[in-house]
């Protein structure tokens, strides 16, 4: 919201206040401004006021005029294109090198053979009007040579406020001037209103109902005969310009003007096309559809609170006029309107109609339903002066339901309790005083209070203590620290955990990516999973920003495989990414999805850093198995890897199920070529995926206990078998494992297959590992362990020992 | 004897001086004293001298045999030394060749300020508390004294996913779902992730806040300003001016905006806090009654505060990014700054 300072002044005395401290102390007290800009810039102060003393036709150009003028100091001949002066009359003179708000710089210029020094402005070129006919002819007699904008009073300073939603009441120059006196403690006064009101009477001329009081507690009417649109003045335009509004007629630009000056948003109607010139205020019932003045067709609903005549809806209430009634140009008897709806049934209007403006925006919030009278007022005055507008006798003022302002109990060590303070009752009555809280009774220490009917946002005791606290200055609160009784400080299991997974992924050399939740389902279809698959339960946003984030992820890889894409893309060649984060998956019966955290990762390009001794090496399904086996040994859990299709997306035979005690906890493999070309990727990529909430779960629940350490030497011993190549290692190795308790370990250290050996068969290698806790092993006793186990490979794999 | 003994010391000196290798030592040691060699096989002869000349001999041999053994060690210490030091001088590397490192990946830098915001709350005596990002709308507003059709509404602009269920539009739900859960007093930190309707130059659909919330007896504003300068100035490792401005929240009240002088100009005013000297970085408030009143807590016998703010915000101002949608780009050239 824009206020201009000259403006304020009307009603609070600003002498000796400089707007920049005010902004500070305004800031300081709640109302935020954001910035601060003058009206004209500072160049226009070039421009000066100066005479035409000759008059006479350019000899070469018949629409060119001569013009010798003064400055009260030099003379100076100037070509001049208008024919709105005469000789005598006072004009503004840009002399030369003044930069205009056009961006026209005058420069010394001979035009048709006369060198014209300097250019007499019209409003528009001055950035004053949007459009001029003629240069400026300025008021007689003004003293010459001086900066035009001020000798006019144009030159203002604007306040840009960013005013919260419980400060309605500031959303004026009214309201933020009752602020400044409350914080400067000066007086806030109101000029008094003149009006020359004629024979006839309001209520002769226009009749008012309203047949929905619980939606429109006032409603005041007022009419002004005969006025004659045109302009506004200058000095009205300027304001509004301030405002940030652009002057129409005067008519319309007299309803702005006092909305921004009083805060309550007026409508004026032609009162000849209000069918039998009377206003009924009623829900819309039947009516479905309006034309607003800005002639788009809006659906409202039956409980759209409307202005209507004698046959039909003329405005939605307090959001905008309609069509049917708007002022025109041969518009000449007005009613204005100055009511106070509901707030609360603005705000749905304004919902159900998809529809803000500035007077929904202030009736929303809340307008002082006291001060309505004196808007009709104010704007009536306006329209005498301004469009010789006659003022019938009296306002139409319907108040079926006055606003009871709310009586609070106040206590004072309540207050300093809550803020930390010690203030007197004194200082206390003093801050509720400049605030025009009226204090109706005191008890003891407690005081009843009732505060001005413009306050919406002062309902509680709480409410006065933020009053105080805001006038006394938050910089003027001390800063303790707080003495507590203490909470038990635990952070959840899982929150530890999950900055250990994040770490052992970080030692693998991937860096952490943050997607958005919402993705394209699209994205999901492109990985292959079953339509039928929890993949798919998704949950859909009402309004999503677009299609491509239409519903929340239910995996993490649709996110990972466009980073990995968007990385190539930028030569980055080595990608390496995860990404910890939820997976959404609406649930049938429940209102909330069920919300999982997922890791999920993926890789390309070369396993090492590019280095002069390193060979060329390229990731591979065992570098991301690598991970997973480090992340499941420092969360404490023995994962399973089965070769599986669980995850469409990656290639089969080379992609593996995850399992954690029977149950799938996720996916490794390489990417499934079909899926890498839908993402655009020409590499090969492999991926994880982890459903980390159940693992975190358990991995929580498991503690670390110390194992002794062997006294008596371990025997090693190395055993390599013939098999189909069908075999898996984990078979061979479960039934290794399984077959003594002195083997302690088993690991697969060499695979071989091809040349040499028959067709479908393979080579595995094994490290055994034998220890005995409490004494020394001897040959005999491991050579027969050995025996039992080549026999029992032979016999259950056909297994051929080498 | 004795001269064949001395000779045969001579040989051995004369060949041990000419070996230049430590194979050659090796051999000559072989050659000489092995059990095949020279020495050994002239010793096989000290049985048939005469009786009164065998110890003689016998003597004299030993010290032959001592000599040569040193002559060998000596002649093997000199040719050991070169060799290493032959073998020194091919093994050199250029020691200004890069080094070989591991791969290492780095955290992304909202989970790294949101890690040093709740370490810095944990020593205040905070615990985390988390909850969920699809959220009722009875948590994420009504509860949160927001009801239907409140202005504050469209402050947030919010997605839906049903009527009554969102995305929370900010973490203050997590504080409702803490104080439905437990009786005061209530310390707990939130971080996690949050949404809004909007995208543009400044904003994201999707952001990281941090929600704090601390409820007891006799708490206090001027409390609320001492937890807050505390982490202010641990966070930005400085004592950098702090100011409170009076602010509006649902679900405090009295509330307030917390600013801090602009870091980047040390509040003298730049592009940065927009000529202010002050950057806005969080807001805060003591918690209303009326949410009290939701979670049937007493407000004439506790009292307490609430704050909130962005992780990206932070961010921004704690490495200098301009860009807000660098956070979700994950361009490895920016994550690997962090």
């Amino acid at each position: 919201m824009l206020i201009s300072w000259n403006w304020i002044s009307d009603f609070v005395d600003l002498s000796e206040i400089d707007p920049e401290a005010a902004a500070e102390r305004l800031t300081m007290a709640g109302l935020e401004v954001a910035g601060i800009t003058t009206l004209c810039p500072d160049e226009l102060s070039r421009v000066i006021s100066a005479q035409i003393t000759a008059l006479k036709p350019h000899p070469e150009a018949d629409k060119l005029s001569l013009c010798q003028v003064t400055d009260g100091q030099e003379e100076f001949t100037i070509v001049c294109g208008a024919s709105n002066m005469k000789a005598g009359d006072f004009v503004a003179l840009a002399p030369l090198k003044t930069r205009l708000p056009n961006g026209m710089t005058i420069k010394k210029a001979k035009i048709r053979g006369v060198v014209s020094i300097g250019m007499l402005c019209s409003t528009a070129e001055m950035g004053l009007e949007d459009e001029s006919a003629g240069i400026m002819i300025l008021p007689e007699d003004l003293p010459l040579g001086k900066p035009v904008i001020d000798l006019l009073g144009l030159q203002d300073t604007i306040l840009e406020f960013e005013i919260t939603p419980n400060r309605g009441d500031c959303l004026s120059v009214i309201g933020v001037a009752r602020e400044l006196a409350a914080i400067y403690k000066r007086d806030f006064t109101l000029p008094e209103i003149r009006l020359q009101e004629t024979e006839s009477k309001s209520s002769d001329l226009a009749s008012i109902t309203v047949s929905d009081p619980d939606l429109c507690p006032r409603y005041v009417g007022r009419v002004v005969q005969d006025v004659v649109l045109g302009e506004s003045p200058l000095w009205l335009k300027a304001r509004l310009k301030a405002a940030g509004v652009r002057p129409i007629s005067n008519v319309v630009d007299v309803s702005n003007y006092v909305m921004f000056e009083t805060g309550q948003p007026l409508h004026a109607f032609d009162l000849d096309l209000l069918h039998g010139a009377r206003i009924d205020v009623r829900r819309a019932g039947g009516d479905k559809k309006f034309v607003t003045l800005d002639e788009e067709e809006r659906s409202i609903d039956p409980d759209t609170l409307m202005i209507c005549d004698g046959k039909e809806p003329v405005a939605i209430a307090g959001i905008m006029g309609g069509l049917n009634s708007e002022i025109n140009a041969a518009t000449k008897n007005v009613l204005i309107e100055s009511a106070f709806f509901q707030p609360a049934s603005i705000r749905r209007s304004a919902r159900i109609v998809n529809l803000g403006t500035e007077a929904s925006y202030r009736f929303e919030r809340g307008v002082d339903s006291e001060a309505t009278g004196r808007a009709a007022d104010r704007a009536a005055e306006l329209l005498q002066e301004l469009a010789r507008g006659k003022v019938a006798t009296g306002v139409i003022d319907i108040s079926p339901q006055p606003r009871q302002m709310p009586e609070i109990l106040f206590r004072p060590a309540k207050a300093n309790a809550l803020l930390g303070l010690d203030l007197n009752l004194n200082a206390i009555k003093d801050i509720l005083a400049r605030l025009e809280i009226r204090i109706v009774k005191e008890v003891e220490a407690s005081l009843v209070v009732i505060p001005p009917a413009w306050r919406f946002d002062l309902e509680r005791e709480v409410d006065l203590i933020e009053e105080v606290a805001r006038l006394f200055g938050y910089d003027q609160v001390p800063v303790t620290a707080a003495v507590l009784t203490a909470p038990e400080v635990m952070d959840a299991p899982e929150v530890v955990a999950l900055n250990q997974v994040r770490e052992t992924l970080l030692t693998f050399g991937y860096s952490e990516a943050v997607n958005y939740s919402f993705i394209d389902p699209q994205a999901v279809t492109k990985l292959n999973f079953a339509s039928e698959s929890r993949f798919f339960n998704f949950v859909k946003l009402k309004n999503p920003i677009s299609s491509e984030m239409a519903v929340m992820r239910t995996s993490l890889l649709p996110g990972l495989l466009n980073n990995l894409n968007d990385n190539l893309r930028v030569n980055v060649k080595n990608v390496r990414l995860f990404e910890v984060g939820r997976t959404f998956y609406d649930v049938a019966g429940e209102k909330q999805p069920s919300e999982e955290l997922f890791i999920s990762a993926v890789a390309c390009g070369q396993r090492y850093q590019e280095h002069f001794s390193s060979p060329d090496n390229v990731v591979d399904f065992f570098d991301l198995k690598g991970v997973l086996e480090e992340l499941a040994a420092t969360l404490r859990l023995e994962l399973e890897f089965v070769a599986s299709d669980y995850y469409p997306c990656l290639i089969p035979g080379r992609a593996a199920m995850i399992k954690l005690g029977g149950r799938n906890v996720g996916s490794v493999g390489q990417l499934h070529y079909q899926v890498a070309q839908a993402y655009d990727l020409d590499q090969e990529v492999f991926a994880f995926e982890l459903f980390l909430t159940h693992l975190l779960e358990i991995s929580a629940g498991i503690s670390v206990t110390y194992q002794g350490l062997a006294r008596f030497p371990a025997v090693y011993r190395d055993l390599a078998f013939l098999v189909d190549s069908s075999i898996a290692a984990a078979t061979l190795l479960d039934y290794m494992r399984n077959q003594h308790k002195l083997l302690t370990a088993v690991e697969v250290f060499d695979l071989f297959q091809g040349d040499t050996l028959p067709e479908g068969k393979k080579s595995l290698a094994f490290r055994l590992t034998f220890q005995d806790m409490n004494k020394t092993l001897t040959d005999k006793k491991v050579n027969a362990i050995i025996a039992k186990m080549i026999s029992g490979i032979e016999s259950t794999f056909q297994g051929e020992v080498r | 004897m004795k001269n064949r003994l001395q000779g045969l010391l001579a040989e051995a000196q004369a060949a041990i001086s000419k070996a230049v290798s430590l194979d050659e030592i090796e051999s000559l040691r072989v050659d000489i004293l092995g059990r095949k060699g020279n020495l050994t096989a002239l010793l096989k002869g000290l049985a048939d001298l005469p009786r009164e000349e065998k110890p003689v001999i016998g003597k004299l041999a030993n010290q032959i045999k001592e000599q040569i053994q040193k002559a060998l060690t000596e002649a093997h210490r000199i040719l050991d030394g070169a060799e290493r030091e032959r073998q020194i001088i091919s093994g050199a590397v250029d020691v200004t060749l890069p080094g070989r490192r591991l791969p290492r990946g780095t955290v992304h830098p909202v989970t790294r300020v949101t890690d040093d915001v709740c370490s810095i709350f944990k020593r205040l005596g905070f615990s985390v508390a988390q909850g969920p990002e699809v959220e009722i709308d009875y948590y994420n507003f009504e509860a949160l004294n927001i009801p239907k059709d409140h202005p504050a509404r469209q402050m947030q602009d919010t997605f839906y996913v049903s009527d009554d269920v969102v995305l929370r539009t900010h973490t203050s739900p997590v504080q409702v779902r803490v104080m439905e859960g437990q009786e005061p007093p209530v310390k707990v930190i939130a971080p996690g992730r949050v949404y809004r309707c909007d995208s543009d130059l400044t904003h994201t659909p999707m952001f990281d806040q941090i929600e704090g919330l601390l409820v007891d007896k006799q708490v206090t504003f001027a409390d609320l300003k001492g937890i807050l300068v505390t982490f202010l100035h641990a966070f930005f490792g400085s004592k950098a001016g702090v100011r409170f401005r009076p602010s509006y929240f649902p679900f405090t009240e009295p509330s307030a905006e917390v600013d801090i002088e602009c870091v980047m100009c040390k509040g003298k005013g730049c592009r940065v806090c927009g000529q202010t000297g002050w950057l806005e970085i969080l807001g805060c408030g003591m918690v209303d009654p009326a949410v009290y009143k939701f979670v049937n807590y007493d407000p004439e016998k506790y009292s307490g505060f609430a704050f909130g703010m962005g992780v990206e915000r932070l961010a921004m101002l704690r490495y200098g990014i301009d860009d807000l949608r660098l956070f979700f780009a994950n361009d490895l050239r920016f994550l690997k700054q962090f």
